[in-house]
């Protein structure tokens, strides 16, 4: 239900600019009231479950490594004072991060070569998500003063490069169940896994945010996405909790 | 103004970060015995080794009589696992092993170990008659079936029985290591299909059958997690502990050596075939040799309160060994009818045998000499049995 309101609110604008559109049917759409900007941005965040589950014992570390995203998008401002405007736009962006972590019975899957275990893993867990996205966002745009705007709305992705993967190391490794065969994995030995196949090919979410104009062309900007489905297909098991895509991007546009 | 909208992002990042702390701690699934001891273990006990790896046969080696057969083994287990009956507990073990059930701290898993102390003199003559028949590294209270269907993860293990009737489980082979990754590719249905399998048709009663079979893996060998390409059928004295990194050096051979008569030989009857595929591109070809050919070695070593073993990639260079025996190269060729084998104990290392220090001896027969480079024949068959040591008189 909380999904189907934020699309509401998101889609309301274009319903009122058809309204307005038709009202002021003299002037050209794509000139009057719009505005058009590029924006580069990069991105900090993950691949992380909400809350994280009880099996995390411990985040050793964390990278968000360089993730940039290149964006452009269009306004048409709805109201005569450009209070409320609707923007869409077309990004490319990359999301990824390298963590390391310390897990205790926490099911998966090892795969080596079409070779595949499951079972129960106690120990750390190197994970390295590199995916990127075509992403169609949708907001809406509110000016609160001449130099901040905020905007919220949905974002729609397709995924063009993937990879999601990592290793297994200094921990033990039981086959099947939590009492299982075990496999230990000793200083140098790791046992690695490869979740890329299983990356989800559509994904979409929310996403909020702020702009403050630098001068007549140059606006910073920072944003926090979040995906409402997994990043990992939903029918994949060998991870008990579902991930998902949050990330903050801060970045700056040129305003034509 | 301005201030107001940092705040409100700053509260969004917080609140993300917020749910995403580190909840408390479940109780644990592990229900494992990572150590088993007794008082007086070093008095009492052969083999004082407290490590239990998966097997869930733990048996201790008495060193002499005692007037009655109670003891209190004491365990160390998983973290929060319970056992009964608890550590400590005096048991009567006269008659036979004693059930123990560990159960996780979450109380949902349980696993049963069964324990025993056994008394025997040093086994010299190995018949191969016994074996059991294990699903992963736990076994299967089941007679074995040749024609029947089983789960790719089950195989057999030899063993001895000693002079009371109770399991020695002093054989070992690659098997459990082989049900964890190829077995589950190869889609085996049958212990027969195992490197190492029994053979019903043998010099006398049974014999083991030791064949080099592909594992279906990709070998490159150069991931973190090392599949070997083929595995050699082996059977040797000692267990097994899978290294993923090191493949080869998963088995830990030698038992103790609980006599005080010095080894003279090492005897016993084969049959040999050797394969002549080396995979598709020459991949498992042997280094230096033409065809391959099988092997049989026994070494004596002297017992160590660490690593009390030699591993799979030992290579005739441990500082430990005393005697070796090893078959002639070249002697023993293929042949279909069972044709006796002997190798005599030569010394190395300089040193010679003494009555009074305590030895281990690791008895090991491959299907293929290179088997332990990953090296071999493909198809490669070797056929074992009526083992013996021969000792010097008292």
């Amino acid at each position: 239900m909380k999904y189907i309101y934020i699309i509401l609110v998101a889609l309301m604008p274009l319903y009122v600019t058809a309204q307005v559109t038709e009202n002021t049917k003299e002037e050209n759409f794509f000139i009057h009231n719009m505005d058009y900007q590029v924006r580069a941005q990069f991105s900090i965040g993950g691949s992380s479950p909400l809350g994280l589950p009880r099996e995390i014992r411990k985040i050793d570390s964390y990278n968000p490594t360089l993730q940039l995203g290149l964006e452009a998008n269009a306004t048409k401002w709805l109201t005569v004072d450009q209070k409320w405007g609707v923007r869409i736009g077309l990004r490319f962006e990359g999301k990824g991060m390298k963590t390391k972590a310390e897990v205790k019975d926490y099911k998966t899957r090892i795969f080596y070569e079409g070779t595949e275990l499951n079972g129960y893993y106690d120990g750390k867990v190197r994970t390295n998500v590199r995916n990127t996205y075509i992403t169609f966002p949708i907001s809406a745009v509110y000016r609160i003063t001449p130099k901040w705007n905020i905007y919220g709305g949905v974002y729609l992705s397709g995924l063009i490069d993937k990879n999601f993967d990592g290793y297994v190391y200094d921990g033990t490794f039981r086959k099947d169940s939590p009492v299982g065969d075990r496999i230990n994995f000793k200083d140098e030995e790791r046992g690695e896994y490869d979740f890329s196949d299983e990356v989800r090919k559509f994904q979409w979410g929310a996403q909020i945010g702020g702009e403050w104009t630098l001068n007549k062309n140059f606006k910073l900007f920072s944003d926090l996405t979040y995906g409402f489905n997994g990043v990992l297909r939903s029918d994949f098991d060998a991870i008990s909790f579902s991930m998902h895509n949050i990330y903050l991007n801060l970045g700056f546009g040129y305003q034509f | 103004m301005k201030k107001n909208y940092l705040l409100f992002s700053l509260f969004l990042l917080i609140s993300v970060t917020l749910s995403s702390c580190i909840k408390d701690e479940a109780p644990s699934k592990q229900a494992y015995i990572l150590e088993a001891t007794i008082a007086d273990a070093e008095v009492l006990l052969l083999n004082h080794n407290k490590k239990v790896g998966d097997e869930d046969i733990i048996i201790f080696q008495l060193k002499q009589n005692k007037e009655d057969n109670i003891f209190a083994p004491e365990f160390v287990l998983s973290p929060g696992a319970t056992i009964q009956p608890e550590s400590g507990t005096s048991l009567d073990f006269t008659n036979g092993p004693q059930k123990y059930i560990v159960t996780s701290e979450d109380h949902a898993w349980t696993k049963t170990y069964y324990v025993n102390f056994i008394l025997s003199e040093f086994p010299t003559y190995f018949n191969l008659e016994d074996y059991l028949l294990y699903k992963g590294s736990a076994v299967l209270q089941e007679e074995y079936d040749v024609d029947e269907r089983y789960a790719s993860d089950v195989y057999i293990n030899f063993i001895s029985y000693t002079d009371k009737n109770e399991v020695n489980t002093l054989w070992s082979s690659g098997n459990q290591g082989f049900s964890i990754m190829p077995a589950g590719k190869l889609k085996l249905t049958n212990p027969s299909q195992y490197p190492t399998a029994v053979d019903f048709d043998g010099y006398k009663g049974k014999a083991a059958k030791l064949s080099t079979i592909l594992t279906g893996l990709d070998h490159k060998m150069t991931g973190f997690i090392k599949t070997p390409g083929i595995a050699a059928g082996n059977l040797f004295t000692g267990t097994f502990s899978l290294n993923m990194s090191v493949p080869a050096a998963s088995p830990k051979f030698g038992i103790p050596y609980n006599t005080n008569r010095k080894p003279i030989t090492l005897k016993g009857f084969y049959k040999y075939k050797a394969g002549d595929f080396y995979g598709a591109k020459n991949e498992f070809a042997l280094k230096d040799l033409d065809r391959d050919t099988w092997d049989a070695y026994a070494i004596l070593f002297e017992k160590t309160t660490d690593k009390n073993y030699l591993d799979g990639v030992h290579n005739f260079e441990s500082e430990k060994m005393v005697m070796v025996a090893r078959i002639e190269e070249g002697s023993y060729p293929e042949t279909e009818q069972w044709t006796p084998f002997e190798a005599n104990f030569k010394n190395v290392n300089d040193k010679t045998f003494d009555p009074s220090k305590e030895y281990m001896i690791a008895l090991v027969f491959t299907s293929s000499i290179q088997g332990a480079d990953f090296r071999g024949a493909i198809g490669s068959t070797l056929w074992i049995d009526e083992i013996e040591l021969v000792l010097e008189d008292n």
